[in-house]
């Protein structure tokens, strides 16, 4: 017999036996929870009802139960407040506060796992440049902590790490809103830790995040250079990893090339699954489009969207700013927007990447690959040379836009066919060497992002 | 039951106990109120199965005993009393009350099917020592959201740390935090429904005391000196409001709290539907100035001299959310410390801050 079909049967004797008041009252919002080891357990909405049921009704009940299922022993009552139906009555209508009344903004997310819950898989567009991390995330929520522990994403800028983070924190506690969750950024767990530090509570702090089911913390590379930080991190991340809890990370680049990270948490950060989130493709950039057209309800054509998609490659951040951009324009003007003016706008407010020197580019390189500038002029032709060179090459070819015979005069006075050779070369290799791929996006990194 | 006590603080036992009372109208018991005469003691209990409270008073009790009256009938009745004492006796189930000059039957319930009151097992408790709570935790509740769409603010938190309490309350527009010193050797958080903490100011401000605080996961019962009352907590938590609260501040304000509460008031005759103020901060003059213009009724401006360091400012206020705070501060002068334009103020005593109010400003219209 079913919990249920049992405490209905139970309930119908009790009633005849009761007043309606009565069972009204004690007995109505009241289920079986459990059956176990001859003991059954009844679960009430308060300690009220507890205490009543208790006093007065406990030997009846059992005689009842008995009489269903002989072998029960005894009953005991616990107390269930979501089966209280006692709730005021919602107010329906918020009350209006007018538009101009600013709120305080930290209150809107959820503070205790952090999540905003704007972030979804809903909205999550998967192509072949995330399709990976993707993959590994959603075996994560089906089974949290068994498998890819830890998962290290990486990506550039813009690119959804903090989206697919927060959707698979959103995700889980959306399947089982008992999951104590934390997302957290490596900026904000340190000043928490410099916090406890001051106060002198670090033990608080220790087992607030050591009772966590699934800790996020994104941009993870910002604890680089913090020795302090790191130990609590390597600390409380032994603590969850040892208990099986899941721990996600992100970062702007793997873990081998995150400077100043201690080499014990950096072996750690590489022991469970790392995915990385490149540059979304065409298809997958018109896809996201079409999403955000959806999700803003605005009226633009495709012709407009491929345009966007087209000329906006690297960071979807920027897909959605232009998108916002000719939005506003679209509400102020009222009428519907040509593909010309959009280029226009677009034209005006779409940041060109940063100009970089052929100096910034040799020295990038050539810091990269541990070396000095001298020996990518120098006439040697030792491998660990070669490749650098060539890679210089190809980036004052591709980024810088300079000219054969200029980028074989800047690297010691070659001749411009040895260029040609060296981008070629490179262009080609690209295609097929995910290692080289990963290095020149380190390389850019360094030399758009890092100026010195 | 034969026992008598002085009618005054049976009359303040029943305000208390009516509010405690059930709406619903299945069981009439609940709509009553159990007496119970110990010795030396009457215990008078009430509730309506989500909260309960049980108090007493001292009385001259001839013979134990115990019954149920609905409690709007006795309050009312008692109010009509000129005596000062009352003799209470039970007879045939119903209760009889003499004093000199009246006699009154009123008809009781079995008082046996009165539920009892709640025990918590295994419990934690604390104490908090100040006698004059019901006042400091008026000043936070005003600040609680009354709407229970989020219910973690429609709430106010008792946050319990190593050398202090704290009691705080937003409805993310304002939030107000009272911080007292306390010796407590663990960390509690415990979230109670607004409406809870209402009700327990309304029985401190009628029967102040210390108050034992006993809880387990999802109860808790409020212990004073002659009262305990039985609430929940509420299952959500309170936002981490730690990081809201600023500490560095662009432009600070000093000004006498009178001239501050005159030129609010003022203004706000002038204010429109959106009850909102504007302040302009002149550091190099040292002037406050409150102003309001309204198309329709006309203008207002008050100047007042204050003490002042940092930038210039100009910012809107709901009136409505600065008078709140204002009438919570203790003190001749008024700290009032901004960070430009959009981000909210905080209002302090500036000689001491265990109680602070901070306010978001409206946006320029």
């Amino acid at each position: 017999m079913t919990n249920e079909e049992l405490w209905q049967k139970t309930l119908d004797e009790i009633q005849c036996e009761v007043s309606t008041a009565n069972f009204i009252t004690w007995f109505q919002h009241t289920i079986i929870t459990e059956q176990k080891d001859q003991n059954v357990t009844v679960g009430v909405p308060n300690a009220f009802v507890k205490e009543w049921i208790e006093s007065k009704y406990q030997k009846p009940i059992l005689k009842i139960v008995r009489n269903f299922i002989p072998d029960i022993r005894s009953i005991e009552f616990s107390i269930l407040p979501k089966l209280s139906q006692k709730q005021q009555p919602l107010s329906v209508v918020k009350k209006q506060v007018p538009q101009e009344q600013q709120e305080i903004q930290e209150l809107s997310i959820d503070r205790e796992t952090n999540l905003n819950p704007r972030y979804s898989f809903d909205n999550f567009i998967v192509g072949s440049f995330n399709e990976l991390a993707y993959a590994a995330s959603q075996a994560i929520i089906n089974n949290l902590g068994a498998v890819y522990n830890p998962f290290f994403v990486y990506g550039g800028v813009g690119l959804g790490k903090t989206h697919l983070l927060q959707a698979i924190g959103n995700e889980i506690r959306k399947n089982n809103p008992h999951t104590k969750v934390k997302y957290i950024s490596s900026e904000k767990f340190t000043n928490e830790f410099i916090t406890a530090v001051q106060n002198k509570e670090t033990n608080y702090f220790k087992e607030r995040y050591r009772a966590i089911d699934l800790l996020i913390i994104d941009d993870i590379q910002f604890i680089s250079k913090k020795v302090q930080t790191q130990e609590e991190i390597f600390h409380t991340f032994n603590t969850l990893y040892e208990n099986n809890k899941q721990i996600i990370l992100s970062s702007d680049r793997p873990p081998k090339l995150i400077e100043n990270l201690e080499e014990r948490l950096r072996s750690r950060f590489e022991g469970g699954m790392i995915a990385d989130i490149s540059e979304p493709e065409y298809e997958a950039r018109l896809a996201i489009l079409h999403t955000k057209r959806k999700e803003k309800d605005i009226i633009i054509t495709d012709d407009i969207l491929e345009y966007i998609a087209a000329s906006i490659k690297s960071n979807i951040r920027e897909l959605e700013g232009a998108l916002n951009l000719i939005a506003v324009r679209l509400r102020l003007q009222k009428s519907s927007l040509s593909l010309a003016e959009v280029k226009d706008i677009l034209s005006k407010h779409i940041q060109p990447r940063k100009v970089v020197t052929a100096k910034q580019i040799i020295n990038a390189v050539s810091k990269f690959y541990n070396t000095q500038e001298k020996f990518l002029i120098e006439k040697t032709r030792r491998k660990d040379i070669v490749k650098p060179r060539q890679i210089a090459m190809y980036l004052l070819r591709e980024d810088f836009n300079g000219s054969y015979p200029y980028i074989g005069q800047k690297l010691g006075g070659r001749d411009h066919t040895t260029a040609i050779h060296s981008y070629e070369k490179i262009a080609r290799d690209l295609k097929n060497n995910k290692q080289l791929q990963e290095e020149l996006k380190q390389i850019r990194l360094n030399f758009y992002y890092n100026q010195d | 039951m034969n026992t008598s006590c002085v009618k005054e603080d049976l009359q303040k036992a029943l305000t208390i106990t009516e509010r405690h009372i059930s709406n619903e109208d299945n069981l009439p018991l609940l709509k009553g109120v159990f007496l119970d005469a110990r010795e030396n003691r009457l215990y008078i209990r009430s509730t309506n199965l989500d909260t309960g409270i049980e108090l007493w008073i001292p009385t001259k009790t001839k013979r134990k005993g115990n019954v149920v009256v609905p409690v709007k009938t006795f309050s009312s009745f008692l109010s009509t009393v000129s005596d000062d004492r009352v003799l209470l006796d039970v007879k045939n189930g119903n209760l009889l009350i003499t004093t000199p000059s009246t006699s009154t039957t009123i008809k009781g319930y079995i008082s046996d099917d009165f539920p009892p009151f709640p025990i918590i097992k295994k419990p934690t408790s604390l104490e908090i020592p100040d006698i004059n709570l019901s006042k400091e935790l008026s000043g936070v509740v005003i600040a609680a959201s009354s709407s229970e769409i989020k219910p973690e603010i429609s709430s106010v938190l008792f946050s319990i740390q190593k050398n202090n309490i704290k009691f705080v309350a937003t409805d993310s527009f304002r939030l107000a935090e009272k911080t007292l010193s306390f010796k407590h050797n663990q960390y509690h958080s415990l979230l109670f429904p607004f409406r809870h903490i209402i009700e327990l100011i309304k029985i401190l401000e009628i029967f102040p005391s210390s108050l034992e605080v006993v809880f387990d996961a999802h109860q808790v019962i409020f212990n004073g000196k002659t009262f305990s009352y039985f609430a929940r907590l509420r299952d959500a938590s309170f936002p981490q409001y730690e990081q809201i609260i600023p500490t560095s501040f662009s432009t600070e304000v000093t000004l006498k709290k009178i001239n501050f509460l005159k030129a609010i008031r003022g203004a706000s005759v002038f204010s429109g539907r959106l009850r909102e103020v504007c302040f302009n901060v002149y550091p190099e003059d040292n002037l406050f100035e409150v102003v309001t213009k309204n198309s329709d009724i006309g203008e207002y401006a008050n100047q007042i001299p204050s003490k002042i360091t940092g930038e210039r400012l100009s910012i809107n206020f709901n009136y409505g959310y600065i008078i709140d705070g204002i009438n919570q501060i203790i003190s001749d002068d008024i700290l009032l410390r901004f960070n430009g334009e959009s981000k909210p103020v905080l209002i302090q005593n500036p000689y001491n801050a265990n109680y602070i109010y901070l306010a978001m400003p409206m946006k320029n219209i």
